[in-house]
Protein backbone atom coordinates (compact mmCIF):
# COMPACT_ATOMS: atom_id res chain seq x y z
CA UNK A 1 0.00 0.00 0.00
CA UNK A 2 2.47 2.35 0.53
CA UNK A 3 4.74 1.55 -2.48
CA UNK A 4 1.33 2.19 -4.63
CA UNK A 5 0.89 5.29 -2.54
CA UNK A 6 4.33 7.00 -4.70
CA UNK A 7 3.16 4.84 -7.20
CA UNK A 8 -0.24 6.85 -7.31
CA UNK A 9 1.40 10.24 -6.82
CA UNK A 10 3.83 9.84 -9.69
CA UNK A 11 1.03 8.52 -11.84
CA UNK A 12 -0.99 11.66 -10.88
CA UNK A 13 1.53 13.71 -11.58
CA UNK A 14 1.70 12.53 -14.73
CA UNK A 15 -1.76 12.90 -15.58
CA UNK A 16 -1.89 16.20 -14.28
CA UNK A 17 1.18 17.45 -16.68
CA UNK A 18 -0.47 15.66 -19.55
CA UNK A 19 1.13 18.21 -22.24
CA UNK A 20 4.75 16.53 -20.67
CA UNK A 21 3.29 12.95 -20.92
CA UNK A 22 2.50 13.47 -24.74
CA UNK A 23 5.95 15.56 -25.35
CA UNK A 24 7.74 12.45 -24.16
CA UNK A 25 5.78 10.79 -27.20
CA UNK A 26 6.02 13.12 -29.34
CA UNK A 27 9.93 14.28 -29.16
CA UNK A 28 11.36 10.78 -30.40
CA UNK A 29 9.12 11.05 -33.26
CA UNK A 30 9.74 14.42 -34.12
CA UNK A 31 13.99 13.71 -34.35
CA UNK A 32 12.66 10.87 -35.99
CA UNK A 33 10.53 12.59 -39.04
CA UNK A 34 12.64 15.76 -38.86
CA UNK A 35 16.30 14.49 -38.30
CA UNK A 36 16.66 11.68 -39.38
CA UNK A 37 14.39 11.72 -42.58
CA UNK A 38 16.03 14.65 -43.73
CA UNK A 39 19.55 12.62 -43.42
CA UNK A 40 17.88 9.52 -44.98
CA UNK A 41 18.60 10.05 -48.38
CA UNK A 42 21.92 11.24 -48.45
CA UNK A 43 23.61 8.50 -46.03
CA UNK A 44 24.28 4.63 -45.98
CA UNK A 45 25.27 2.64 -43.66
CA UNK A 46 27.22 -0.73 -43.31
CA UNK A 47 26.42 -2.11 -39.70
CA UNK A 48 28.41 -4.92 -39.01
CA UNK A 49 28.35 -6.34 -42.20
CA UNK A 50 25.06 -5.42 -43.24
CA UNK A 51 23.76 -2.05 -45.15
CA UNK A 52 20.43 -1.08 -43.39
CA UNK A 53 18.51 2.14 -44.11
CA UNK A 54 19.65 5.19 -41.89
CA UNK A 55 16.42 5.37 -40.18
CA UNK A 56 16.58 2.33 -38.88
CA UNK A 57 20.20 2.87 -37.76
CA UNK A 58 18.60 5.90 -35.87
CA UNK A 59 15.73 4.34 -34.19
CA UNK A 60 17.59 2.43 -31.68
CA UNK A 61 19.69 6.17 -30.68
CA UNK A 62 16.06 7.74 -30.68
CA UNK A 63 15.13 6.06 -28.34
CA UNK A 64 17.77 6.20 -26.01
CA UNK A 65 17.83 9.80 -26.28
CA UNK A 66 13.94 9.91 -24.82
CA UNK A 67 15.22 7.71 -22.03
CA UNK A 68 17.72 10.02 -21.46
CA UNK A 69 14.84 13.02 -21.67
CA UNK A 70 13.90 11.24 -18.63
CA UNK A 71 16.97 12.86 -16.39
CA UNK A 72 15.38 16.32 -16.39
CA UNK A 73 11.77 15.54 -15.94
CA UNK A 74 12.98 13.48 -12.73
CA UNK A 75 15.25 16.30 -11.80
CA UNK A 76 12.26 18.59 -11.58
CA UNK A 77 10.47 17.02 -9.94
CA UNK A 78 12.68 15.92 -6.80
CA UNK A 79 14.06 18.84 -6.98
CA UNK A 80 10.38 20.37 -6.09
CA UNK A 81 9.81 17.51 -3.45
CA UNK A 82 12.42 18.74 -1.69
CA UNK A 83 11.72 22.47 -1.75
CA UNK A 84 8.03 21.87 -1.01
CA UNK A 85 9.35 19.42 1.90
CA UNK A 86 7.31 16.13 0.05
CA UNK A 87 10.04 13.83 0.55
CA UNK A 88 9.87 14.82 4.69
CA UNK A 89 6.07 14.57 4.95
CA UNK A 90 5.99 11.51 3.20
CA UNK A 91 9.08 9.32 5.30
CA UNK A 92 7.47 11.17 8.71
CA UNK A 93 4.14 9.87 7.53
CA UNK A 94 6.06 6.17 7.55
CA UNK A 95 6.89 6.13 3.65
CA UNK A 96 10.44 4.73 2.93
CA UNK A 97 13.27 6.50 0.62
CA UNK A 98 13.53 3.10 -1.42
CA UNK A 99 9.90 3.00 -1.89
CA UNK A 100 9.85 7.08 -3.31
CA UNK A 101 12.99 6.23 -5.42
CA UNK A 102 11.83 3.08 -6.11
CA UNK A 103 7.87 4.39 -7.89
CA UNK A 104 9.56 7.05 -9.85
CA UNK A 105 11.74 4.44 -11.67
CA UNK A 106 8.80 2.21 -12.08
CA UNK A 107 6.19 4.65 -13.15
CA UNK A 108 8.91 6.66 -15.37
CA UNK A 109 10.37 3.35 -17.06
CA UNK A 110 6.74 2.49 -17.21
CA UNK A 111 6.79 5.34 -19.72
CA UNK A 112 9.58 4.90 -21.47
CA UNK A 113 8.85 1.42 -22.37
CA UNK A 114 5.63 2.47 -24.08
CA UNK A 115 7.19 5.35 -25.92
CA UNK A 116 9.92 2.73 -26.90
CA UNK A 117 7.44 -0.38 -27.92
CA UNK A 118 5.65 2.47 -29.81
CA UNK A 119 9.27 3.22 -31.70
CA UNK A 120 9.39 -0.39 -32.30
CA UNK A 121 6.33 -0.89 -33.47
CA UNK A 122 6.88 2.30 -35.98
CA UNK A 123 10.07 0.77 -36.60
CA UNK A 124 8.46 -2.90 -37.55
CA UNK A 125 5.62 -1.43 -39.64
CA UNK A 126 7.74 1.13 -41.85
CA UNK A 127 11.19 -0.03 -41.73
CA UNK A 128 11.49 -3.66 -41.84
CA UNK A 129 12.62 -4.07 -38.34
CA UNK A 130 12.35 -7.58 -37.31
CA UNK A 131 12.92 -8.63 -33.41
CA UNK A 132 12.58 -11.92 -31.94
CA UNK A 133 10.86 -12.55 -29.00
CA UNK A 134 13.71 -13.21 -27.13
CA UNK A 135 15.33 -10.36 -28.15
CA UNK A 136 11.97 -8.23 -26.82
CA UNK A 137 12.65 -9.10 -23.83
CA UNK A 138 16.30 -8.62 -23.60
CA UNK A 139 15.11 -4.82 -25.21
CA UNK A 140 12.80 -4.33 -22.15
CA UNK A 141 15.06 -5.26 -19.50
CA UNK A 142 17.43 -2.71 -21.25
CA UNK A 143 15.36 -0.04 -20.94
CA UNK A 144 14.70 -0.22 -18.02
CA UNK A 145 18.36 -0.69 -16.74
CA UNK A 146 18.90 2.39 -18.52
CA UNK A 147 16.30 4.11 -17.77
CA UNK A 148 17.23 3.46 -13.75
CA UNK A 149 20.46 5.20 -14.75
CA UNK A 150 18.83 8.05 -15.89
CA UNK A 151 16.52 8.42 -13.09
CA UNK A 152 19.05 8.18 -10.63
CA UNK A 153 21.26 11.29 -12.40
CA UNK A 154 17.43 12.94 -12.26
CA UNK A 155 17.15 12.40 -8.79
CA UNK A 156 21.01 13.07 -7.61
CA UNK A 157 20.96 16.53 -9.43
CA UNK A 158 17.16 17.41 -8.56
CA UNK A 159 18.95 17.24 -4.42
CA UNK A 160 21.77 18.36 -4.92
CA UNK A 161 21.77 21.56 -7.24
CA UNK A 162 19.29 23.77 -5.32
CA UNK A 163 18.99 26.59 -7.91
CA UNK A 164 16.34 26.11 -10.01
CA UNK A 165 18.52 28.35 -12.80
CA UNK A 166 21.63 26.42 -12.30
CA UNK A 167 19.78 23.10 -12.85
CA UNK A 168 18.20 24.41 -16.17
CA UNK A 169 21.82 25.94 -17.14
CA UNK A 170 23.48 22.30 -16.58
CA UNK A 171 20.63 20.65 -18.90
CA UNK A 172 20.89 23.04 -21.54
CA UNK A 173 24.90 22.64 -21.47
CA UNK A 174 25.28 19.30 -21.02
CA UNK A 175 22.19 18.03 -23.49
CA UNK A 176 24.09 18.36 -26.67
CA UNK A 177 27.21 17.23 -25.67
CA UNK A 178 25.51 13.86 -24.87
CA UNK A 179 23.52 13.43 -27.25
CA UNK A 180 25.69 14.06 -30.20
CA UNK A 181 28.81 12.62 -28.65
CA UNK A 182 26.90 9.57 -28.46
CA UNK A 183 26.95 7.46 -31.32
CA UNK A 184 22.91 8.38 -32.35
CA UNK A 185 23.18 9.88 -35.69
CA UNK A 186 26.56 8.63 -37.38
CA UNK A 187 28.09 5.24 -37.10
CA UNK A 188 29.89 4.12 -34.24
CA UNK A 189 33.21 4.68 -34.53
CA UNK A 190 33.16 7.45 -37.60
CA UNK A 191 33.42 10.53 -35.30
CA UNK A 192 36.51 12.34 -34.94
CA UNK A 193 38.97 11.74 -32.79
CA UNK A 194 38.25 13.75 -29.43
CA UNK A 195 34.43 12.95 -30.09
CA UNK A 196 35.25 9.38 -29.76
CA UNK A 197 37.15 10.27 -26.69
CA UNK A 198 34.17 12.09 -25.57
CA UNK A 199 31.92 9.51 -26.34
CA UNK A 200 33.44 7.25 -24.75
CA UNK A 201 33.17 9.25 -21.00
CA UNK A 202 29.59 9.41 -22.15
CA UNK A 203 27.13 6.60 -20.43
CA UNK A 204 24.20 7.22 -22.89
CA UNK A 205 27.18 6.14 -25.73
CA UNK A 206 26.64 2.76 -23.52
CA UNK A 207 22.85 3.08 -23.78
CA UNK A 208 23.25 3.68 -27.65
CA UNK A 209 25.12 0.86 -28.39
CA UNK A 210 23.65 -1.38 -25.94
CA UNK A 211 20.01 -1.32 -27.49
CA UNK A 212 21.33 -1.01 -30.90
CA UNK A 213 22.97 -4.20 -30.63
CA UNK A 214 20.02 -5.91 -29.17
CA UNK A 215 17.36 -4.73 -31.46
CA UNK A 216 19.13 -4.82 -34.27
CA UNK A 217 21.69 -7.81 -34.01
CA UNK A 218 19.47 -9.86 -31.54
CA UNK A 219 22.19 -9.33 -28.82
CA UNK A 220 24.93 -8.20 -26.75
CA UNK A 221 27.87 -9.19 -24.94
CA UNK A 222 27.49 -10.19 -21.40
CA UNK A 223 29.89 -7.66 -19.87
CA UNK A 224 28.31 -4.83 -21.83
CA UNK A 225 25.22 -5.98 -19.65
CA UNK A 226 27.49 -6.35 -16.61
CA UNK A 227 28.88 -2.86 -17.15
CA UNK A 228 25.47 -1.40 -17.50
CA UNK A 229 23.71 -3.13 -14.42
CA UNK A 230 26.43 -1.96 -12.17
CA UNK A 231 26.46 1.87 -13.51
CA UNK A 232 22.30 1.80 -13.43
CA UNK A 233 22.52 0.18 -10.09
CA UNK A 234 25.91 2.15 -8.38
CA UNK A 235 23.64 5.15 -9.62
CA UNK A 236 20.40 4.24 -7.89
CA UNK A 237 22.23 3.59 -4.52
CA UNK A 238 24.12 7.00 -4.99
CA UNK A 239 20.64 8.58 -5.39
CA UNK A 240 19.95 6.83 -2.27
CA UNK A 241 22.30 8.10 -0.22
CA UNK A 242 22.15 11.39 -1.27
CA UNK A 243 18.12 11.93 -0.87
CA UNK A 244 18.81 10.39 2.79
CA UNK A 245 20.59 13.92 3.23
CA UNK A 246 17.29 15.92 3.10
CA UNK A 247 15.07 12.92 4.24
CA UNK A 248 14.19 13.07 8.16
CA UNK A 249 17.64 11.59 10.30
CA UNK B 1 3.59 6.65 31.52
CA UNK B 2 3.94 10.48 30.24
CA UNK B 3 3.04 11.36 27.15
CA UNK B 4 6.29 13.58 26.77
CA UNK B 5 9.65 12.99 28.72
CA UNK B 6 12.69 14.76 27.16
CA UNK B 7 15.86 14.43 29.27
CA UNK B 8 19.18 16.97 29.16
CA UNK B 9 18.25 17.36 25.34
CA UNK B 10 20.49 19.42 23.23
CA UNK B 11 20.78 20.24 19.43
CA UNK B 12 22.96 22.52 17.96
CA UNK B 13 23.21 23.06 14.18
CA UNK B 14 26.85 24.14 14.07
CA UNK B 15 28.55 22.59 16.93
CA UNK B 16 29.39 25.68 18.93
CA UNK B 17 25.75 27.66 19.20
CA UNK B 18 23.20 25.47 20.96
CA UNK B 19 19.54 26.11 19.47
CA UNK B 20 18.27 23.30 22.62
CA UNK B 21 20.54 23.30 25.58
CA UNK B 22 19.79 20.75 28.07
CA UNK B 23 15.97 20.75 27.93
CA UNK B 24 13.78 18.75 30.53
CA UNK B 25 10.55 18.49 30.92
CA UNK B 26 8.05 15.80 31.46
CA UNK B 27 4.05 15.56 30.73
CA UNK B 28 1.25 13.72 30.67
CA UNK B 29 -0.57 16.69 28.87
CA UNK B 30 -3.67 16.17 31.14
CA UNK B 31 -5.90 18.51 29.31
CA UNK B 32 -4.69 17.36 25.67
CA UNK B 33 -3.07 20.38 24.52
CA UNK B 34 0.43 21.41 25.05
CA UNK B 35 1.52 25.08 22.97
CA UNK B 36 4.66 25.74 23.07
CA UNK B 37 5.53 29.42 22.94
CA UNK B 38 9.00 31.44 22.83
CA UNK B 39 9.99 34.53 20.76
CA UNK B 40 11.49 33.67 17.12
CA UNK B 41 14.97 31.54 17.04
CA UNK B 42 14.31 30.38 20.66
CA UNK B 43 14.13 26.58 19.99
CA UNK B 44 10.61 25.72 19.14
CA UNK B 45 10.58 24.27 15.85
CA UNK B 46 13.93 22.30 16.30
CA UNK B 47 12.26 20.77 19.60
CA UNK B 48 9.42 19.82 17.13
CA UNK B 49 11.80 18.29 14.64
CA UNK B 50 13.33 16.18 17.00
CA UNK B 51 9.98 14.69 18.77
CA UNK B 52 8.60 14.30 15.44
CA UNK B 53 11.79 12.42 14.64
CA UNK B 54 13.09 14.56 12.54
CA UNK B 55 15.88 15.54 13.71
CA UNK B 56 18.66 13.06 15.92
CA UNK B 57 19.11 14.63 19.12
CA UNK B 58 22.96 15.04 19.67
CA UNK B 59 22.62 14.77 23.53
CA UNK B 60 19.82 13.91 25.94
CA UNK B 61 16.52 11.42 24.98
CA UNK B 62 13.34 12.66 24.04
CA UNK B 63 10.58 9.93 24.77
CA UNK B 64 6.47 9.99 23.33
CA UNK B 65 4.42 7.73 24.98
CA UNK B 66 7.55 5.79 25.83
CA UNK B 67 9.24 5.35 22.84
CA UNK B 68 12.46 6.94 22.64
CA UNK B 69 12.68 9.37 19.19
CA UNK B 70 15.72 7.64 18.12
CA UNK B 71 15.18 3.92 18.82
CA UNK B 72 11.54 3.44 17.69
CA UNK B 73 11.06 6.41 15.42
CA UNK B 74 9.45 3.98 12.74
CA UNK B 75 6.71 3.43 15.72
CA UNK B 76 6.49 6.82 16.78
CA UNK B 77 5.64 7.92 13.04
CA UNK B 78 2.78 6.11 13.04
CA UNK B 79 1.44 7.83 16.04
CA UNK B 80 1.94 11.15 15.34
CA UNK B 81 1.07 13.85 12.64
CA UNK B 82 2.58 17.23 12.03
CA UNK B 83 1.65 19.98 10.17
CA UNK B 84 4.21 22.19 9.69
CA UNK B 85 4.82 25.95 9.24
CA UNK B 86 5.61 25.51 5.26
CA UNK B 87 3.14 24.43 2.52
CA UNK B 88 4.37 20.93 2.67
CA UNK B 89 1.95 20.04 -0.17
CA UNK B 90 2.17 19.10 -3.81
CA UNK B 91 1.00 21.85 -5.75
CA UNK B 92 0.38 20.31 -8.79
CA UNK B 93 -2.29 17.55 -7.56
CA UNK B 94 -5.57 18.39 -6.20
CA UNK B 95 -6.46 18.44 -2.44
CA UNK B 96 -7.73 15.01 -3.26
CA UNK B 97 -5.02 13.56 -4.37
CA UNK B 98 -2.40 15.09 -1.86
CA UNK B 99 -4.48 13.48 0.78
CA UNK B 100 -5.38 10.39 -0.88
CA UNK B 101 -1.88 9.95 -1.06
CA UNK B 102 -0.77 10.77 2.59
CA UNK B 103 -3.23 8.20 3.60
CA UNK B 104 -2.10 5.54 1.63
CA UNK B 105 1.25 6.17 2.75
CA UNK B 106 0.24 6.27 6.61
CA UNK B 107 -1.10 2.70 5.84
CA UNK B 108 -5.15 3.63 6.07
CA UNK B 109 -6.76 0.52 4.64
CA UNK B 110 -8.29 1.14 1.21
CA UNK B 111 -11.68 0.42 2.39
CA UNK B 112 -12.05 3.21 5.24
CA UNK B 113 -9.86 5.87 3.34
CA UNK B 114 -12.25 6.61 0.75
CA UNK B 115 -14.65 7.14 3.85
CA UNK B 116 -12.17 9.34 5.63
CA UNK B 117 -10.77 11.26 2.76
CA UNK B 118 -14.56 12.36 2.38
CA UNK B 119 -15.13 12.90 6.32
CA UNK B 120 -12.04 15.52 6.73
CA UNK B 121 -12.74 17.16 3.76
CA UNK B 122 -16.43 17.90 4.42
CA UNK B 123 -15.07 18.84 8.36
CA UNK B 124 -12.26 21.22 6.83
CA UNK B 125 -15.06 22.82 4.55
CA UNK B 126 -13.16 21.81 1.26
CA UNK B 127 -15.84 19.55 -0.10
CA UNK B 128 -16.29 22.28 -3.13
CA UNK B 129 -12.34 22.61 -3.60
CA UNK B 130 -11.25 19.28 -3.34
CA UNK B 131 -10.62 18.57 -6.99
CA UNK B 132 -9.32 22.02 -7.77
CA UNK B 133 -4.57 21.73 -7.75
CA UNK B 134 -3.14 23.56 -4.31
CA UNK B 135 -1.57 25.79 -6.70
CA UNK B 136 -5.35 27.48 -7.48
CA UNK B 137 -5.86 27.87 -3.56
CA UNK B 138 -5.70 30.31 -1.36
CA UNK B 139 -3.09 30.71 1.58
CA UNK B 140 -6.20 30.19 3.66
CA UNK B 141 -7.68 27.16 1.91
CA UNK B 142 -4.05 25.46 1.48
CA UNK B 143 -3.54 25.55 5.06
CA UNK B 144 -6.74 24.35 5.76
CA UNK B 145 -5.28 21.33 3.39
CA UNK B 146 -2.48 21.05 5.31
CA UNK B 147 -4.08 20.33 8.84
CA UNK B 148 -7.15 18.11 7.02
CA UNK B 149 -3.80 15.94 6.51
CA UNK B 150 -2.87 16.12 9.72
CA UNK B 151 -6.06 15.04 11.01
CA UNK B 152 -6.43 12.25 8.01
CA UNK B 153 -5.27 9.33 10.35
CA UNK B 154 -7.47 8.33 13.71
CA UNK B 155 -4.26 6.23 14.39
CA UNK B 156 -2.34 9.49 15.02
CA UNK B 157 -2.69 10.23 18.51
CA UNK B 158 -0.29 13.14 19.18
CA UNK B 159 -0.53 15.95 16.92
CA UNK B 160 2.04 18.31 16.50
CA UNK B 161 0.91 21.84 14.64
CA UNK B 162 3.25 24.62 14.15
CA UNK B 163 1.24 27.42 13.85
CA UNK B 164 -2.18 26.07 14.25
CA UNK B 165 -4.04 29.12 12.16
CA UNK B 166 -1.87 31.21 10.48
CA UNK B 167 -3.29 32.63 7.65
CA UNK B 168 -6.68 31.24 8.13
CA UNK B 169 -9.82 33.53 8.05
CA UNK B 170 -12.00 33.73 11.40
CA UNK B 171 -14.48 30.40 9.96
CA UNK B 172 -11.03 28.59 9.61
CA UNK B 173 -9.82 29.33 12.53
CA UNK B 174 -13.19 28.48 14.30
CA UNK B 175 -13.48 25.25 12.72
CA UNK B 176 -9.98 24.36 14.00
CA UNK B 177 -9.79 25.65 17.28
CA UNK B 178 -13.44 23.66 17.98
CA UNK B 179 -11.68 20.63 16.74
CA UNK B 180 -8.81 20.91 18.34
CA UNK B 181 -10.64 21.10 21.51
CA UNK B 182 -13.17 18.07 20.69
CA UNK B 183 -10.64 15.40 19.45
CA UNK B 184 -8.44 17.12 22.75
CA UNK B 185 -11.37 15.36 25.16
CA UNK B 186 -11.43 12.31 22.83
CA UNK B 187 -8.30 11.03 23.82
CA UNK B 188 -5.69 13.07 21.14
CA UNK B 189 -2.56 14.84 22.10
CA UNK B 190 -1.94 18.31 20.34
CA UNK B 191 1.48 20.35 20.57
CA UNK B 192 1.26 23.73 19.11
CA UNK B 193 3.80 25.88 18.40
CA UNK B 194 2.20 29.26 18.53
CA UNK B 195 2.57 32.88 19.48
CA UNK B 196 -1.02 33.70 18.65
CA UNK B 197 -1.90 34.31 22.08
CA UNK B 198 -5.50 34.54 21.39
CA UNK B 199 -4.72 31.28 20.48
CA UNK B 200 -3.01 30.09 23.44
CA UNK B 201 -5.39 31.46 25.30
CA UNK B 202 -8.53 29.57 23.87
CA UNK B 203 -7.10 26.35 23.10
CA UNK B 204 -4.33 25.68 25.66
CA UNK B 205 -4.08 24.84 29.65
CA UNK B 206 -0.36 24.48 29.89
CA UNK B 207 2.25 25.73 28.79
CA UNK B 208 5.66 26.14 28.07
CA UNK B 209 7.89 28.65 27.10
CA UNK B 210 11.60 28.40 25.26
CA UNK B 211 13.99 31.09 25.39
CA UNK B 212 17.55 30.69 23.56
CA UNK B 213 17.20 26.92 23.88
CA UNK B 214 16.15 26.30 27.12
CA UNK B 215 12.68 25.66 28.81
CA UNK B 216 12.15 29.02 31.53
CA UNK B 217 8.95 28.33 31.96
CA UNK B 218 6.63 24.91 32.51
CA UNK B 219 2.78 26.20 33.62
CA UNK B 220 -0.51 25.78 33.54
CA UNK B 221 -2.33 29.27 31.76
CA UNK B 222 -4.39 30.13 34.90
CA UNK B 223 -1.19 29.99 37.09
CA UNK B 224 0.66 32.24 34.06
CA UNK B 225 -2.20 34.38 34.24
CA UNK B 226 -1.88 35.05 38.00
CA UNK B 227 1.68 35.26 37.68
CA UNK B 228 2.88 36.95 34.48
CA UNK B 229 -0.82 38.53 32.95
CA UNK B 230 -3.31 39.10 35.68
CA UNK B 231 -2.72 42.05 37.42
CA UNK B 232 -5.18 45.58 36.65
CA UNK B 233 -3.95 48.64 35.86
CA UNK B 234 -5.92 51.49 36.94
CA UNK B 235 -4.86 55.09 35.32
CA UNK B 236 -7.01 58.15 36.84
CA UNK B 237 -7.62 60.85 34.29
CA UNK B 238 -6.96 63.61 36.42
CA UNK B 239 -3.37 63.41 39.43
CA UNK B 240 -4.94 62.51 42.92
CA UNK B 241 -4.59 64.83 45.66
CA UNK B 242 -2.30 63.96 48.27
CA UNK B 243 -4.71 63.09 51.06
CA UNK B 244 -6.75 60.91 48.27
CA UNK B 245 -3.53 59.16 47.45
CA UNK B 246 -2.16 58.13 51.24
CA UNK B 247 -6.01 57.22 51.99
CA UNK B 248 -5.82 54.89 48.71
CA UNK B 249 -2.51 53.73 49.78
CA UNK B 250 -3.19 52.74 52.93
CA UNK B 251 -6.39 50.83 52.00
CA UNK B 252 -4.95 49.05 49.48
CA UNK B 253 -1.78 48.01 51.74
CA UNK B 254 -4.50 46.87 54.76
CA UNK B 255 -6.30 44.31 52.37
CA UNK B 256 -3.01 43.34 50.16
CA UNK B 257 -4.90 44.27 47.23
CA UNK B 258 -2.07 46.39 45.16
CA UNK B 259 0.09 49.48 44.96
CA UNK B 260 -0.30 52.95 43.95
CA UNK B 261 2.64 53.91 40.78
CA UNK B 262 3.34 57.95 40.37
CA UNK B 263 0.08 59.86 40.95
CA UNK B 264 -2.75 58.49 38.83
CA UNK B 265 -2.22 54.94 38.68
CA UNK B 266 -3.19 52.21 40.65
CA UNK B 267 -1.59 48.22 39.95
CA UNK B 268 -3.88 45.56 41.35
CA UNK B 269 -3.04 42.27 41.90
CA UNK B 270 -6.46 40.92 39.83
CA UNK B 271 -9.91 41.29 38.97
CA UNK B 272 -11.25 40.66 42.48
CA UNK B 273 -8.74 43.47 43.69
CA UNK B 274 -10.32 45.73 41.12
CA UNK B 275 -14.11 45.40 42.42
CA UNK B 276 -12.79 45.90 45.98
CA UNK B 277 -11.49 49.23 44.47
CA UNK B 278 -14.66 50.08 42.94
CA UNK B 279 -16.82 49.82 45.73
CA UNK B 280 -14.28 51.80 48.19
CA UNK B 281 -13.89 54.53 45.62
CA UNK B 282 -18.05 54.52 45.35
CA UNK B 283 -17.78 54.61 49.22
CA UNK B 284 -15.89 57.81 49.74
CA UNK B 285 -18.04 59.96 46.54
CA UNK B 286 -15.30 59.34 44.04
CA UNK B 287 -16.71 59.68 40.28
CA UNK B 288 -15.18 56.33 39.10
CA UNK B 289 -16.39 57.34 35.37
CA UNK B 290 -12.75 59.47 35.81
CA UNK B 291 -10.59 56.09 35.44
CA UNK B 292 -9.65 53.83 32.70
CA UNK B 293 -8.88 50.49 33.42
CA UNK B 294 -6.38 48.06 31.24
CA UNK B 295 -6.57 44.41 32.36
CA UNK B 296 -2.56 42.57 31.38
CA UNK B 297 -3.25 40.43 28.56
CA UNK B 298 -1.14 37.25 27.86
CA UNK B 299 0.66 39.29 25.23
CA UNK B 300 1.67 41.59 28.38
CA UNK B 301 2.93 38.26 30.61
CA UNK B 302 5.23 37.07 27.17
CA UNK B 303 7.00 40.88 27.03
CA UNK B 304 7.00 41.08 31.00
CA UNK B 305 8.53 37.27 31.21
CA UNK B 306 11.32 37.49 28.12
CA UNK B 307 11.87 41.54 29.60
CA UNK B 308 12.97 40.19 33.05
CA UNK B 309 15.34 37.24 31.73
CA UNK B 310 16.95 39.52 29.34
CA UNK B 311 17.25 41.76 32.39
Amino acid sequence: MRLYGFIYREISLKKEAIGGFISQFVTPLMYFLFFAFSLSRTVNFEYHGNTISYLLYVLPGIIAIQIFYSYPIVSSTTFNDVRFGIIRTSLLGGGSLSGYILAKILVESSVVILVSLFLVFIGILFLKLSISLTALLQFITYLVISTMFWISVGIVTGVKIRGELTRNMIFTLLNLPIIFTAPVFYLEGSAPTWIQILGRINPLTYHVVGLRGILLLGGIPITFWAVSIVLGISLVILSIKLTSEVAPK
Amino acid sequence: MPVLEISNLSFSYDGKNYALNGINLSTDIPSGILSILGPNGAGKTTLVNILTTTFRPQKGTAKIFGLDVVKDKKKIRGMISLCAQDLELDVLLSVRTNLKFYGMIRGIPKNELEKRLDDIIDMFGLTEHQHKRVLELSGGLRRRTQLARAFLDPRSRLIFIDEPTLGLDPIGKKITWDLIREMSKEGYYFILTTNDMAEVESLSDEIVFIHKGKIILHTTLREFKHVYAGKVMVTFKKELSPQLIEMLSNYLKRNNLGKIIGKDTVELEDKSAFYELLLFLRDIGFDITQIVVKEETLLDGFIKLIGGIEK
